[in-house]
């Protein structure tokens, strides 16, 4: 399967019949999960409807988390096969990771004022999330920084891999630290201390974001590889 | 007009948090799925149309 996707040709065939589908569930996703979290759900016994927040923090958040591992293997592949389309698909998904870790900070400050009593703190998990956001921009960056292409992938996957340290010390960032942020409360041992009734729109939530997160990426890596032709292409016209 | 009356909803039911939330999340989301698929058309274009000089078409 991954060595067939590796075909930049074989790839364009799968994900053009693939892209409505995922577009088309993406939208029906929200479309469900938006009423759902907003007029459906109850609002929480301690935090009210402030609560409500979560619908979007929480999905976001662990996008963050996927995208940034989704790179990871990709960069793998890149590394160790030279996998061309692995290659577009870490370029192509770093801004889409860094666009969710900026909505899981901006969201999660809206949520930690009315909590909280404050925007931001200097914890754990809040800090180890911002530097997850900047090993983002540093690996798209990075990747503007070189003209070969080559180069500036290979160079990006090393900075992918290395900041994967990051991603468990986010995961467990509240259990090893005393955090104002609260403990895992879905993935944990012994099941999710959540209420179903929330727990559902929120699982729905996840869904569209991770669809959206596909359809995107697909377009985008669909984009990359045709700016590859292109930029070939006028290359052997210029050389005559 | 449903946007506005849903702001104005959870604005008067939930305070002054949750719908900037929802908005900066969706905004966001939109606005990257708007801009991938701007620069994929962009670049179909501008393959089509060095193809079509290729192929000895019309320039």
């Amino acid at each position: 399967m991954i060595t067939a996707l590796a075909n930049p040709q074989r790839f364009m065939a799968l994900s053009r019949s693939l892209l409505p589908w995922l577009a088309g569930l993406a939208v029906a996703l929200f479309a469900i999960g938006l009423p759902w979290s907003l007029f459906i759900a109850p609002p929480d016994y301690q935090q009210g409807d402030a609560a409500r927040i979560m619908f979007v923090h929480v999905p976001a958040a662990w996008m963050s988390m996927a995208v940034y591992m989704t790179m990871a293997a990709a960069a793998i592949s890149f590394l160790v096969w030279g996998h061309v389309v692995a290659d577009v698909a870490v370029k192509t998904a770093a801004p889409l990771g860094a666009a969710f870790t900026a909505i899981a900070l901006i969201t999660g400050s809206l949520w930690g004022q009315p909590m909280w009593g404050t925007w931001w703190v200097w914890d754990a998990r809040l800090t180890s999330v911002l530097v997850l956001f900047f090993l983002y921009l540093g690996a798209m960056a990075l990747r503007g920084a070189m003209d070969d292409e080559t180069k500036a992938g290979k160079a990006c996957a090393i900075l992918v891999l290395v900041g994967v340290i990051n991603i468990p010390i986010i995961k467990f960032s509240v259990d090893w630290w005393n955090t104002l942020h609260q403990p895992a409360s879905v993935f944990r041992a012994g099941g999710p201390a959540i209420d179903p009734s929330l727990l559902w729109p929120l699982l729905v939530m996840a869904l569209a974001f991770t669809i959206a997160f596909a359809a995107m990426l697909v377009v985008g890596m669909r984009g990359e590889i045709l700016r590859r032709r292109v930029i070939a292409l006028e290359m052997r016209r210029a050389r005559g | 007009m449903i946007v506005l009356a849903t702001v104005l909803i959870t604005m008067g039911k939930y305070g002054w948090f949750v719908w900037p939330s929802y908005a900066i999340a969706l905004g966001v989301i939109v606005g990257l799925a708007v801009s991938v698929w701007r620069s994929y058309s962009n670049w179909r274009r501008r393959l089509a149309s060095l193809e079509t000089d290729d192929s000895g078409g019309p320039t």
